[in-house]
C-alpha cells in the first residue's frame, strides 16, 4: 500500500524533473496536459510509479486522470492508497 | 566522394541488428547498398549485420549480388533484447564514423549515409541523427487494428516503384508526430533515434548500449543511449533533414508484438526507471540541421490512402484549413541558426505568446491546440443539437471565425450563422479603473488591428464568405446589447480587457443555450480573468472551467 503523501511528493518531484521546472510549478489541481504532457508521457510516468512503489497500475491510469488530485482519488478508489 | 581511407578501413560502419526478419532485412540491406545510397562507393563503408539468434539466420550468399561490403555476425547470447547484439556489432566495426540502425526492419532514404558523413565533418564531436517514419498510413499500432498486413505493405512499395527512387518512401509513410507543422517535424526534440551516427570515440565514451535493458526490442535502451550521448561534454547535435529511416512491419517488432502499446510502453518505462532512477525524456538542446538542399519530401497528411475513411475528407479539409490559418505550411529555410531554432521550438510549444514570428503572417493568433479545441466544441454543439449560432467577439483577422464557418460548411449546416463582432479598428483604450491601464489600442498595438475589408477578404479567400457569415462592426457597448443574435451555441471571447470581456458577458451570456460553449481566450490575462470570475460569481455560474492550454479556458452552460 502506498501512502498518499509519498505518492504526491514523488509525483511532484518526478514531473518537475521531467519538465525541468521547480517543484513549486507543479500544482496538484492543474491538468497534466497544461504542462505539455502527452499520452505517451503519461504512460511513462505510470511505469516509473510502478517501479518506485512496487505496485501494478493500469497503463491508462494517467490517461484517465487529468491531474494529480484526480489521480490520487483514483488510486484511493482502486484501494492502492493507505 | 572517394574512399580516401587506407586499405580495408572504411570511413563508415553501419551496425544493424536483426531477429527473424527475412522479408524485411533484404529490403533494409538493399536500401543501404551502394548505388541506392548516393554519393558513396562500395569501399567507402561497411554494414555489420548482427543476427540476434534467429532460427533461420540471414546468410551471406543471399546478398551476394548486392553492391555492399557486408559482414554478418551471429550473436550467441540468447536475449529478446538487441543490446548485446548491437554492442557486438559496435565492437566489430572498423569505420571512423559508426552508425547504428537498431532495428533491421528500418529502410534508409538514399542520401542518409552520405549526409551522415557530411554532417559528422561539421563538428569533431557530432551526434548525427535523423527522423524515424513508419511505412503505411498510420502508426504501426494503429495499423495492427486496421488489419494492415505485410501484403499491403508490399503493395505500397510496389506503388512507388521501390527501389527506383528511394525518396518516394516519404509518400507512403507516416510520421511519429502527426500534429506538428511540416517544417517543425524535422527538428522537434527527440527521445531517441533509430539511425544514430557518432565518431568511434564517442561510442567508446558512452560505452555502447546498457546491457541492463532486457525487455523485448530493447525497451528504452535507445532512449537511454541517446540521452547519455547527448550529455557528453562538447558534443553537437546535428539532425539530418530530408533523409529518414522507414520502419517495415514485422513479426515481433516493438510496435506489433503487443497490441497493448500503452502496457508495453509502461513496462519499458518501468525498466528505464529501475536502471536510471530518473524520468526518460526528450533531449531538448539546440541543434544544427544538415540537408542536401533538395526539396523536402511531402511530410504531411496521408496522401496515398486508397479510400478516405468515413469523415476523412471533412477531417482533411478542416485540417488543411487549420494548417493554412496557422501558417504552418510556411516554408522554413533548411538550416537556421541555433537561436532561431530555439525560438521556433518555443513557438511550437506555444504558450499563447501573441504575435510570434509565425503568427504575424497567420490568420489567427491562437495556437493549434486552441484551434483544435474550437473545432471540437463546434462539433460537439452540432452533435448535441445545442440551439443557436456561433459567435466570436474580438476576431482580429478572422481565423477562428473562418474555422467555425468551415465546420458549418463541411457539415452542410445552413441554418446557423457565424457572428464576427469587432471594432475592426483594434482594441479600445483601457477603461479607467477596471482595465488597470492595459493599453492595447491601435496606437499602442497596431498589430492587433485588422479592418473589416481585410477580414471579409480572408473569408472570401477560403470560399467561406456566404450567407452564414455576419459581421457586427463597432465597439461592443454599441453593438452587442442590441445585436440581432437570438441564441448562441458557442460564444468565443477574445478581447483581453476587463471592460470588453465584461461587456460581452453582460450582453450575450443570457443568449447562450443550455449546453452551449463559452470560450475565453485570455484567461491568463488578469483583467480578463477578473471579469470572468466576477461575472460567474454574480450570476451563480458553477459550471466547471476546463483549461484548453495555458491561457484558453471554456465551460458549457448548465
Amino acid at each position: 500500500m502506498m501512502k498518499e503523501d509519498d505518492v504526491r511528493t514523488w509525483l511532484v518531484g518526478y514531473l518537475a524533473e521531467l519538465l525541468e521546472v521547480g517543484a513549486e510549478t507543479i500544482v496538484p489541481g492543474h491538468e497534466f496536459r497544461d504542462y505539455g504532457l502527452d499520452s505517451m508521457d503519461a504512460v511513462v510516468v505510470g511505469g516509473a510509479l510502478e517501479e518506485r512503489f512496487d505496485v501494478e497500475v493500469d497503463a491508462t491510469l494517467f490517461l484517465r486522470n487529468r491531474s494529480i488530485d484526480e489521480l490520487i482519488a483514483d488510486l484511493r478508489r482502486s484501494r492502492l492508497l493507505e | 566522394m572517394s574512399s580516401g581511407a587506407g586499405a580495408g578501413r572504411p570511413r563508415l560502419s553501419v551496425v544493424v541488428a536483426c531477429y527473424n526478419m527475412r522479408r524485411e532485412i533484404a529490403r533494409t540491406l538493399r536500401s543501404l547498398s551502394a548505388g541506392y545510397q548516393r554519393e558513396l562507393e562500395r569501399a567507402d563503408y561497411e554494414v555489420v549485420l548482427v543476427d540476434n539468434g534467429s532460427p533461420e539466420p540471414p546468410r551471406p550468399e543471399e546478398f551476394r549480388d548486392l553492391p555492399l561490403e557486408l559482414r554478418i555476425l551471429h550473436h550467441r547470447e540468447r536475449s529478446p533484447s538487441p543490446v548485446g547484439a548491437l554492442n557486438e556489432g559496435l565492437a566489430a566495426s572498423r569505420g571512423g564514423l559508426i552508425g547504428v540502425i537498431i532495428d533491421g526492419a528500418r529502410m534508409a532514404s538514399p542520401g542518409l549515409l552520405a549526409a551522415a558523413l557530411h554532417a559528422s565533418r561539421l563538428h569533431p564531436r557530432a551526434i548525427v541523427f535523423t527522423q524515424s517514419l513508419t511505412l503505411g498510413h498510420g502508426q504501426q499500432w494503429e495499423l495492427v487494428h486496421q488489419d494492415y498486413l505485410p501484403a499491403d505493405e508490399d503493395r505500397l512499395l510496389e506503388s512507388i516503384g521501390w527501389p527506383g527512387d528511394g525518396y518516394r518512401l516519404f509518400e507512403i509513410s507516416s510520421w511519429l508526430t502527426p500534429d506538428t507543422s511540416s517544417d517543425l517535424r524535422w527538428v522537434l526534440p527527440l527521445a531517441e533515434s533509430n539511425a544514430l551516427f557518432m565518431p568511434r570515440a564517442l561510442w567508446n565514451e558512452v560505452g555502447g548500449y546498457e546491457p541492463g535493458f532486457q525487455t523485448p526490442g530493447g525497451g528504452f535502451a535507445s532512449v537511454d543511449l541517446f540521452t547519455r550521448a547527448c550529455a557528453l561534454p562538447d558534443t553537437q547535435l546535428i539532425v539530418v533533414t530530408g533523409e529518414a529511416t522507414f520502419h517495415q512491419m514485422h513479426e515481433g517488432s516493438a510496435a506489433t508484438a503487443s497490441r497493448d502499446v500503452f502496457g508495453q510502453m509502461k513496462r519499458f518505462s518501468r525498466e528505464y526507471y529501475r536502471i536510471r532512477k530518473h524520468p526518460a525524456r526528450s533531449v531538448d538542446r539546440p541543434y544544427w540541421t544538415f540537408g542536401f538542399g533538395r526539396p523536402l519530401p511531402p511530410t504531411r497528411g496521408r496522401p496515398l490512402l486508397a479510400s478516405p475513411p468515413p469523415d476523412g475528407l471533412r477531417r482533411r479539409y478542416l485540417d488543411l484549413l487549420k494548417q493554412t490559418l496557422l501558417n504552418e505550411g510556411g516554408l522554413e529555410p533548411d538550416a537556421v541558426s541555433a537561436e532561431a531554432m530555439r525560438r521556433r521550438l518555443q513557438d511550437a510549444r506555444d504558450l499563447g505568446v501573441p504575435l510570434s514570428d509565425r503568427s504575424i503572417r497567420a490568420y489567427t493568433m491562437i495556437n493549434r491546440r486552441r484551434l483544435d479545441d474550437l473545432e471540437r466544441c463546434a462539433n460537439a454543439a452540432l452533435d448535441d443539437a445545442v440551439p443557436g449560432d456561433f459567435m466570436e467577439c474580438g476576431v482580429w483577422r478572422g481565423g477562428a471565425c473562418i474555422l467555425l464557418a468551415a465546420v458549418l460548411s463541411a457539415r452542410n449546416v445552413a441554418d446557423r450563422a457565424v457572428w464576427a463582432a469587432d471594432s475592426f479598428a483594434g482594441l479600445p483604450e483601457p477603461a479607467p479603473g477596471t482595465d488597470d491601464g492595459l493599453d492595447l489600442s491601435a496606437q499602442a498595438a497596431p498589430d492587433l488591428v485588422a479592418g473589416l475589408d481585410e477580414v471579409r477578404e480572408n473569408f472570401a479567400r477560403f470560399g467561406l464568405l456566404d450567407h452564414r457569415v455576419r459581421f457586427l462592426p463597432g465597439w461592443f457597448q454599441d453593438t452587442l446589447p442590441s445585436a440581432p443574435v437570438e441564441r448562441l451555441a458557442l460564444l468565443r471571447i477574445d478581447a483581453d480587457l476587463y471592460s470588453s470581456v465584461m461587456e460581452v458577458l453582460r450582453s450575450l451570456y443570457a443568449r447562450v443555450s443550455r449546453g452551449g460553449f463559452v470560450i475565453i481566450d485570455d484567461y491568463e490575462v488578469p483583467q480578463c480573468r477578473r471579469a470572468v470570475t466576477e461575472f460567474r460569481a454574480a450570476h451563480g455560474i458553477t459550471a466547471p472551467i476546463s483549461s484548453i492550454d495555458s491561457t484558453g479556458v471554456s465551460w458549457r452552460r448548465e
